[in-house]
C-alpha cells in the first residue's frame, strides 16, 4: 500500500533522461571533432573510436529507456511520438558521428592539402557547436515545463532553436565550399580520397541537420 | 467486549497512521516540502488534533448512518455486528495491503456495517439512499480533487508561473491561496464542531482568512530573490508546510471514523443499554482514535514516509502545493457533510488533475484500473465476511 502513491509517477524523469542523452550527443560530437583533427594531423584516432562506441551504447541504453517509461505515462508533458521522434533524431547524431569515426579509421588519405583539411575541421567545429546548442535547447525545456509552459520561456526556446538553424545553414554552406574545394582537386589527389573526403564532410553536414531537426522538435514540444 | 473493541479499534487506527498517512503525506515528502521526520511531526499533531476535532461527523455516518439501527431490538446484535465489521475491515486490508491492492480502509468499514446490518435485519435495514450517496462520493471526490487540482494549478500557471516576474506574482498569489485554506478550516470548524451561528462563523473565517493573509503577505517579503522559478518553488516550498498540516487535518478528520465507528457503537451501548443516546461522538473515542494514528505515524510512519517520499522525485513545490490543497479541501469539505471518502483515492484524483493539465508525469493508468476494480470488490467483500463473522460471533 505504502508504495501506491509512489506508482503514480515515473521512477525517472524522462526530460532528464533526455537531456542526459543530449549530453551524450554532445560528447560524441566533441570527440569526433578531436578525432578530426588528430586524424588530419597524422596521429591513431582508435582511441576516440572507442570512446564513441561506449557512448553510442550508452544512448542506446537511454533511448530504450525513455521508451520505456514514456510508453507507461498516461499523462505526460509532451507527444509520444514527437518524443519518440526527438529522442531518435539524437541517438542518430551519435550514431552517425560513430560512422564516421569507423570511416575514418578505415582509409588514411595520402595526401591533403591544408585548406582542405582545415575546412573539414572548421566544419567539425561548427557541428560541435550546433549540437551544443541542442543541448542547451534541451536543458531550457526543462525550464519551459517548471514554468508550466510560459510563452516567455517558449520565447527564449525559439531563440536557441534559431541558434542551431542558423549553424545548421553555415555547416551547409561551409560543407558545399568545402565539398567543391574537395572535387576541384580531382585531378591531384587519389580519385578515392576524394570520394572520402566528400562523404566524410557530407556525413558532417548531416549531423547538423539531425541536430536541426531534433532543435524543431523541441521548439514543437515546447509550445 | 468493550476493551476488545478499543483494542482492536486502536490497532486500526494506528494501522491507518502507520500506512495510510504516507500516502496523503507522500506528496509533500516527495516535493522536499518536509522531511520524513518533519511528516512524522506533522502528521502525529494534526492528524491527531483532526481527528478529535473534527472526527464527528464521519464517526456519526459510520456509527449510525449505514445501517437503521432501531431496525435491531438486541444491542447485543448491534455490538457483535459492529466488531463484526471492524475485524472484516481488518482482514480486508491485511488481504489487499499482502495483494498490492489501493484500497480505502473507509470502503472496507463501509461495506463491514452493511454486511452485519443485512444479515442483522435483512436488506431494508441499509439505508441505500444514504448508500447510495457515500458510493456516488467514491466516484466524485477524486473528480473533485481532480478538478480542483487541476483548476489551482493552472491559476499558479496563468497568474504566477507565466508573468514577466513570476517571484513578485507568487508573493501575491500564496497569501491568497493560504488565506482561502484558512477561511475554510475557520468556517467549517466554527459551523460544525463549535456549532456557532453560521454569520458568526462567516465573520469569524474572514477574519482569521484576512489575517494569515497578512501574516504571509509579511513574511512573502522576506524572501530571497534568485532565480525566478527556484525563488517560486522555494515560496510554495514554505506554503506546502502549511498544505500538507492541512491535508493531515483533513485526514485525521475523515479517517478516525473508520476505527471509532464501530466502537462508539459498542461503547454506547456497554454505557447506556441503547444506540438512541449516540447523539454525540463521546470526545474520548475521537482522541483514542486520534492517539492510535498518532502513535501509527511515530512508530512505523517514518520508515514508509521515507520509502514513499524518496520514490517521488519529479514533484515540485507548485505541484504538490496543488495536489495537497486539492486533496485536503475535497476531503475536508467531505468529513464536514459526514461523507466518508477515501483520502488516497482523491489524492491519485488530484495528481491526474495536475497531470492533465501537464504539471506532472503520470504513470502507470492500471493503478486508475485498479482503484475503480477496489471500488466494486471491497464493499461487497467486507460485507460478506463481515456478515461471516457475525453469524458465528452471535453463535456465543
Amino acid at each position: 500500500m505504502e508504495k501506491f502513491i509512489r506508482r503514480l509517477f515515473p521512477k525517472e524523469s524522462p526530460l532528464e533522461l533526455l537531456v542526459k542523452l543530449s549530453e551524450i550527443g554532445e560528447r560524441a560530437v566533441s570527440q569526433l571533432r578531436l578525432a578530426v583533427e588528430d586524424y588530419f594531423n597524422g596521429r591513431d584516432i582508435s582511441s576516440h573510436g572507442k570512446v564513441v562506441d561506449g557512448l553510442e551504447r550508452d544512448a542506446d541504453k537511454l533511448k530504450f529507456e525513455i521508451r520505456n517509461i514514456y510508453k507507461r505515462i498516461k499523462w505526460g508533458y509532451f507527444d509520444k511520438s514527437e518524443l519518440d521522434a526527438l529522442v531518435s533524431s539524437i541517438e542518430m547524431i551519435v550514431d552517425v558521428a560513430d560512422d564516421i569515426l569507423k570511416l575514418l579509421q578505415m582509409n588514411q588519405v595520402s595526401f591533403c592539402p591544408k585548406d582542405v583539411s582545415e575546412g573539414i575541421l572548421n566544419i567539425a567545429v561548427e557541428v560541435e557547436r550546433a549540437v551544443r546548442e541542442l543541448r542547451m535547447s534541451a536543458e531550457e525545456l526543462w525550464k519551459v515545463v517548471e514554468s508550466g509552459f510560459s510563452p516567455s520561456e517558449y520565447e527564449k526556446e525559439e531563440e536557441m532553436v534559431s541558434e542551431v538553424e542558423c549553424e545548421e545553414s553555415s555547416v551547409d554552406a561551409l560543407g558545399i565550399k568545402v565539398g567543391k574545394k574537395i572535387f576541384s582537386l580531382k585531378e591531384d589527389l587519389n580519385p578515392v580520397d576524394v570520394m572520402f573526403l566528400g562523404r566524410i564532410t557530407t556525413m558532417l553536414s548531416q549531423i547538423s541537420d539531425l541536430a536541426e531537426n531534433a532543435a524543431e522538435r523541441i521548439r514543437d514540444m515546447a509550445s | 467486549m468493550t476493551i476488545l473493541a478499543i483494542v482492536l479499534g486502536f490497532a486500526m487506527a494506528y494501522s491507518i497512521g502507520a500506512n495510510d498517512v504516507a500516502n496523503s503525506m507522500a506528496t509533500a515528502v516527495g516535493a522536499k516540502a518536509i522531511t520524513p521526520r518533519q511528516a512524522v511531526l506533522i502528521s502525529g499533531i494534526l492528524e491527531f488534533l483532526g481527528a478529535t476535532f473534527f472526527g464527528a461527523h464521519v464517526t456519526k455516518t459510520i456509527a449510525k448512518g449505514i445501517v437503521n439501527l432501531d431496525m435491531i431490538s438486541n444491542p447485543d446484535y448491534i455490538m457483535k455486528g459492529a466488531m463484526a465489521a471492524l475485524m472484516a475491515s481488518a482482514v480486508w486490508i491485511i488481504f489487499s495491503t499482502l495483494w498490492g491492492m489501493p484500497v480505502s480502509t473507509t470502503h472496507s468499514i463501509v461495506g463491514g456495517m452493511m454486511g452485519f446490518g443485512i444479515v442483522a435485519a435483512g436488506w431494508e435495514s441499509v439505508d441505500w439512499m444514504k448508500m447510495g450517496v457515500i458510493a456516488l462520493t467514491w466516484v466524485i471526490s477524486p473528480l473533485i480533487g481532480g478538478l480542483l487540482a487541476y483548476s489551482v494549478f493552472k491559476t499558479i500557471s496563468y497568474f504566477v508561473l507565466h508573468r514577466k516576474d513570476p517571484l513578485s506574482a507568487a508573493r501575491v498569489w500564496v497569501p491568497i491561496f493560504l488565506g482561502i485554506t484558512f477561511y475554510i478550516v475557520a468556517l467549517l470548524l466554527s459551523i460544525k464542531t463549535f456549532k456557532l451561528e453560521h454569520s458568526f462563523s462567516q465573520i469569524t473565517a474572514i477574519v482569521v482568512g484576512v489575517l494569515v493573509f497578512a501574516i504571509t503577505k509579511l513574511f512573502m517579503r522576506k524572501m530571497p530573490s534568485e532565480d525566478p522559478y527556484e525563488a517560486v518553488e522555494g515560496i510554495f516550498r514554505k506554503a506546502q508546510i502549511v498544505t500538507s498540516c492541512y491535508v493531515s487535518f483533513s485526514h485525521g478528520a475523515n479517517d478516525v471514523a473508520n476505527a471509532v465507528g464501530p466502537i462508539a457503537l459498542i461503547y454506547v451501548i456497554v454505557g447506556t443499554g441503547s444506540v438512541s443516546r449516540l447523539v454525540e461522538v463521546p470526545r474520548v473515542l475521537l482522541f483514542l482514535g486520534g492517539l492510535g494514528i498518532a502513535a501509527g505515524v511515530a512508530t512505523l510512519g517514518y520508515r514508509v514516509m521515507k520509502t514513499v517520499g524518496e520514490g517521488i522525485t519529479e514533484l515540485n513545490n507548485t505541484r504538490g502545493f496543488s495536489i495537497d490543497f486539492a486533496t485536503a479541501t475535497t476531503v475536508f469539505l467531505a468529513s464536514s457533510l459526514g461523507i466518508p471518502v477515501s483520502t488516497t483515492h482523491t489524492v491519485v484524483g488530484a495528481v491526474t488533475g495536475v497531470g492533465m493539465a501537464r504539471g506532472i508525469e503520470v504513470v502507470d493508468a492500471n493503478i486508475l484500473k485498479n482503484i475503480a476494480i477496489a471500488w466494486f470488490v471491497t464493499v461487497p467483500f467486507a460485507a460478506v465476511v463481515s456478515a461471516l463473522i457475525f453469524k458465528f460471533l452471535v453463535l456465543f
